[in-house]
């Protein structure tokens, strides 16, 4: 029986400790898929393919040009190779509990058997909209 | 285990105590406005616990097999009309 439940409008954690996903239910429409990780931590795992470059919406140095901000990629150019010498530090890694997919208000799911968390429950919101999850 | 009902008809407490939510059937059918249940005992703020989507017609209902925990109580906002008959303990 969900002893706890939590609401998140952006990607977070719904738990941070061991326990049960239950159920869930979508406050607002969900417009991007919601992907649910058992998280053991933020890695580079999926780095490769997935690299972003700052082109100016960013901070910006004296010279007017882009710099990262917290959270980009980074690739710094050396005489013909490429070193990456960060990674995002807001990527999730981890076991891949379930994906919630685009929903509208209401949409509801309660599991026969709850969805056993390991380490903790971090929801990635692929758009926006909200979601109410029932977990202990 | 649910083991009490309460009518309302627009905006309202559910119940004023810690407890478990149920479920809902909606006796009449709601307009083009959507019914936010939150735990809470007099407000209509804290975590939303469930919705009911607008234009939910008479005779839905949703019943949970295992009840939401919920420690402050159940206020439920109405966006619009209708009639819905909540299930708790």
């Amino acid at each position: 029986m969900p002893e706890l439940t939590k609401s998140l409008s952006a990607s977070g954690y719904v738990s941070t400790q061991e326990g049960y996903l239950h159920g869930y239910v979508i406050t607002t429409a969900t417009p991007g898929i919601v992907t649910l990780y058992d998280l053991v931590g933020f890695a580079p795992a999926d780095v490769v393919g997935d690299v972003a470059i700052p082109v100016g919406a960013g901070s910006v140095n004296a010279n007017g040009q882009a710099m990262p901000d917290a959270g980009d990629h980074v690739i710094q150019m050396q005489a013909g190779q490429v070193n990456f010498t960060g990674y995002s530090s807001t990527k999730p890694s981890g076991v891949r509990v379930m994906y919630i997919p685009v929903g509208s208000l209401g949409d509801f799911a309660q599991f026969d058997s709850p969805i056993p968390i390991k380490k903790s429950l971090y929801a990635d919101f692929g758009g926006g909209g909200a979601i109410t999850f029932y977990y202990d | 285990m649910a083991e009490l009902t309460k009518s309302l008809t627009g905006t309202g407490a559910v119940s004023k105590v810690d407890g478990y939510y149920a479920g809902y059937v909606v006796t009449t059918g709601l307009s083009a406005a959507a019914i936010t249940l939150y735990d809470n005992a007099s407000a209509a703020s804290g975590t939303i616990i469930d919705v009911i989507p607008a234009s939910t017609a008479a005779g839905a209902s949703k019943n949970f097999g295992s009840p939401v925990r919920v420690k402050n109580g159940i206020y439920a906002s109405f966006g619009g009309t209708g009639t819905v008959t909540f299930v708790y303990a």
